[in-house]
């Protein structure tokens, strides 16, 4: 569904150090000096906004990445936190909502971009 | 319905919303070129997209304030050319602004894409590699 999503970094040093750790890979890097992590046909990107202005992570954006298991998640989101991100909103853990049980975590990278860790057991 | 989940790396993504009534609007016409659809309603600040599962929220941003950001894309797979060109023109004729007309984008071999801002400013595009 989603060919990939992009954010915006004031930083690209600070962002390719966290967003290596996190995605445990070194990040492809484009003419454009574009981070670029590809994974199962989606790739996530962080770039300097192209029109010169500062990065300002979206109110209201939250990009969510799928995990395995509840270990998996809870070891991405130590990453984030560990390599410049905060975490954010309750400490990782199962939420039930009103369709389902989710494993989730949430964390900010070092521009302010929302970032969630998703694991969906077995219903 | 089933639970939040998009079919790869990325479970879901959200955009903020000034007026959910006109991002909705927006978000009907321009995605269903790609196959994605308006599931309806997650609570009473919310709207779930996806293809058979929710994977695409549009909220009204949680702290109240107005959505914004720079930098920030949201890209989705078309299924074609003809696809990337419909997004384009039915988001326009339902509330968007142009940020780049269908056709090639020669960073990439063969990707083709348009790009929209949202009634509330959020940039989303579609690309295709077909």
């Amino acid at each position: 569904m989603f060919s990939h999503v992009m954010v915006g970094s004031n930083d690209i040093e600070r962002s390719k150090k966290f967003y290596d750790s996190l995605f445990e890979k070194e990040a492809a890097v484009d003419d454009k000096g574009r981070l670029a992590y590809r994974n199962k046909g989606a790739v996530f990107m962080v770039s300097k906004p192209i029109n010169g202005e500062q990065a300002c992570a979206a109110n209201g954006g939250t990009i969510g990445f799928n995990f395995d298991s509840p270990e998996e998640v809870q070891a991405w989101h130590d990453r984030a936190v560990a390599s410049g991100g905060t975490s954010i909103e309750e400490p990782p853990g199962y939420r039930e909502i009103s369709y389902g049980k989710l494993y989730l975590a949430y964390v900010r990278d070092p521009d302010g971009n929302k970032l969630c860790g998703l694991h969906r057991p077995a219903q | 319905m089933a639970v939040i989940s998009g079919d790869g790396v990325f479970s879901h993504t959200t955009v903020g919303a000034t007026d959910l009534g006109s991002s909705t609007k927006f978000y009907d016409a321009a995605l269903a070129p790609l196959g994605v659809k308006n599931l309806g309603p997650f609570g009473e600040s919310c709207f779930l997209y996806g293809k058979d599962k929710p994977a695409f929220l549009v909220l009204k941003p949680g702290n109240g304030e107005a959505p914004s950001s720079n930098g920030v894309t949201i890209g989705f797979a078309a299924a074609g050319k003809d696809a990337v060109n419909a997004f384009h023109a039915a988001g326009l004729s339902a509330g968007g602004t142009d940020e780049g007309a269908p056709g090639p984008r020669g960073h990439l071999p063969n990707a083709y894409a348009a790009y929209l801002r949202d009634p509330a400013g959020n940039k989303v595009c579609a690309y295709t590699f077909e």
